[in-house]
């Protein structure tokens, strides 16, 4: 980012943030305050500002580049003047999206969870919302791994009960 | 006897006093301002004694016995003692039976701890304590009044190896017997170095658990993962993590708790990703598993529908299509769904089974279906008959039409109300 540092002086702080497995990450502090769970760590308390190594414990160093670079996207488009193309926003996040296989995604949801930002778990839980829209429940079941702890009966007797939302199904 | 008289003497002022006087405390103690009762600077006592009859001084502030302890103790032994804040019983053994109960009502009550408390399977405890401590090598059951403690400290070595299944049963009901807790948090001290269970309740339904590595040369603490737990302590996962510390790998843990991903999610998530499914989809998740079934009944944030004497109430804020197939006439209330769009409701062969009058009724039972639907852009209602017609009723932003499709020419035309009942 070229940025215009016309004022030199005021350098951009930058916020440590430690992952779950101990790895740290630099952050600059509008990014980091993004984040409501962070910024939640400083309120009233800002001589903690220096050099405080804030914790996530729920979030893996796997995921804390991809979830920095969609705050720093986000909060740049929100930025813009004027908004950008819905094309781009849209460009971008498919971009996120591609190649996190659903295991992932469901961690990500976790830290984003565990972050407390809206608009990363707005945008990640509608992306999984998307990846089981269509799908048996079945198919379902073995992407969330849930376990069928009905019997066969009970099980039958509730689709029977919602038996129109069944029914849909077997058109797709 | 010589240590009470000792003890007496105030010009001493003792602070701590640590004695194994055998016997039980002299009689007179109980009632007189003698021995120690007159030592008003006294704040530590250690026992080494069997407590029948107590006395307390009330400057007393920690008591630590170590003693062959009876079945019960009961409030007269401690009847002075008002401003005792630790009590500990450490390396006591029961001298009967095998369970212990402990009445103990003085408020100012902090600290309650149980180390190494040999032949005894359960504790019930009756006092106020806001930490409770237990340490030991094998679990035992602990029960607690409605007062239960706030926190829940559990040290556990068991014996090497890797313990049988009925090791973690009692584990489980051990912790299980802490539930009302705030937090628990069990120290596990294994070959493999000390692990930290730790258990924590946010709120009824939010709580978090963590595994942390505890270095004991450096006093450092590592999470090694932390996992939320909805609808509170879920035991079976407690033992699982727990079973899972004696494994070969850490990593494994971390695996294993991850089966079951969304369901463990906490509710709001759930509740986050089923908002921007259509209402079919909704629905079909309570087939899912009995915990999602639940989730759907209990939540009308997402949708609700309650069937209610024929009557159904679509609660839903984020749904945009809304269908429903072969169902009889319902009255249909869509209740805070702004952003509904379409509603399409399809039945076939409506009227094979009425007669007459009835099937007016039943047409005028759709309209009161869907009167309440009219601010939806687009609503389709198609009967399909039996006869080579099929009705259609489209109402959307611009137009409402009633159309007759006749199936076999796929003609389309228009008709009025009355020639559908005349059709009929």
């Amino acid at each position: 980012m070229a940025s215009s540092s016309s004022s030199s002086s005021t350098q951009v702080k930058k916020i440590t943030l430690k992952a779950a497995d101990g790895k740290h990450f630099e952050v600059e502090e509008p990014v980091a305050m993004e984040m409501e769970t962070v910024k939640s760590f400083f309120v009233g308390n800002e001589d903690a500002m220096k050099d405080m190594v804030v914790p996530l414990l729920n979030v893996s160093s796997e995921h804390m580049p991809a979830i920095l670079d969609f705050y720093r996207n986000h909060s740049e488009f929100r930025k813009r003047t004027p908004p950008p193309p819905a094309e781009e926003v849209k460009a971008f996040n498919e971009a996120f999206l591609e190649n996190k296989s659903d295991e992932q995604l469901m961690e990500m949801i976790m830290a984003a969870n565990f972050l407390n930002t809206k608009e990363l778990l707005n945008f990640l839980t509608e992306a999984a919302a998307n990846r089981i829209k269509n799908k048996s429940v079945e198919y379902v079941r073995a992407f969330f791994g849930i376990e069928n702890d009905f019997t066969p009966e009970e099980e039958a007797r509730i689709r029977a009960e919602n038996e129109w939302a069944f029914d849909g199904l077997d058109e797709d | 006897m010589n240590v009470f008289g000792y003890a007496k003497a105030i010009p001493h002022e003792l602070e701590e006093v640590e004695t194994d006087a055998i016997g039980d405390f002299p009689q007179s103690l109980a009632k007189s301002t003698e021995g120690l009762y007159g030592c008003y600077t006294l704040k530590t006592l250690t026992v080494y004694h069997s407590l029948e009859r107590f006395l307390g001084c009330e400057s007393l502030t920690t008591l630590r016995i170590s003693a062959s302890l009876p079945q019960s103790i009961y409030p007269y032994l401690f009847n002075q003692g008002s401003f005792l804040e630790n009590l500990l019983f450490v390396n006591c053994d029961l001298s009967s039976g095998k369970t212990f109960t402990l009445f103990f009502d003085t408020s100012s009550l902090h600290n309650l701890t149980f180390s190494n408390f040999r032949f005894c399977e359960k504790i019930e405890i009756h006092a106020s304590a806001r930490i409770f401590t237990w340490k030991g090598e094998s679990p035992c059951l602990l029960s607690f009044d409605k007062s239960g403690p706030h926190k829940v400290n559990i040290h556990i070595s068991p014996p090497g190896g890797r313990p049988t299944k009925r090791w973690f049963t009692a584990m489980k009901d051990m912790v299980g017997g802490c539930r009302n807790a705030n937090s628990i948090t069990v120290f596990l001290n294994i070959s493999k170095g000390t692990f930290i269970l730790y258990y924590r309740r946010y709120s009824y339904a939010d709580a978090e658990t963590k595994v942390m590595k505890l270095n004991k040369e450096t006093g450092e603490e590592m999470v090694l993962f932390s996992y939320p737990m909805v609808n509170g302590l879920d035991l079976n996962q407690f033992a699982m993590i727990l079973e899972e510390l004696f494994a070969e790998k850490e990593a494994h843990i971390i695996n294993q708790m991850g089966i079951d991903r969304l369901s463990n999610l906490p509710d709001r998530i759930i509740y986050n990703i089923l908002s921007f499914l259509d209402t079919k989809y909704v629905v079909q998740t309570c087939v899912l598993s009995k915990k999602w079934r639940s989730l759907i009944k209990k939540n009308g944030k997402i949708l609700r529908i309650a069937p209610n004497d024929g009557k159904i109430v679509i609660t839903a804020p984020r749904l945009k299509f809304f269908n429903l197939k072969e169902v009889d006439p319902l009255v249909l209330c869509v209740d805070d769904c702004p952003t509904l769009e379409k509603v399409d409701i399809h039945i076939s062969q409506p009227f094979c089974q009425k007669i007459g009058d009835k099937k007016q009724t039943f047409i005028l039972d759709i309209f009161h279906m869907i009167e309440g639907l009219f601010h939806v852009k687009s609503l389709r209602i198609s009967l399909n008959l039996v006869t080579k017609e099929k009705f259609t009723l489209c109402c959307n932003n611009e137009e409402t039409k009633i159309a007759v499709l006749n199936k076999e020419t796929a003609e389309e035309a228009m008709v009025g109300l009355a020639t559908i009942l005349e059709h009929i």
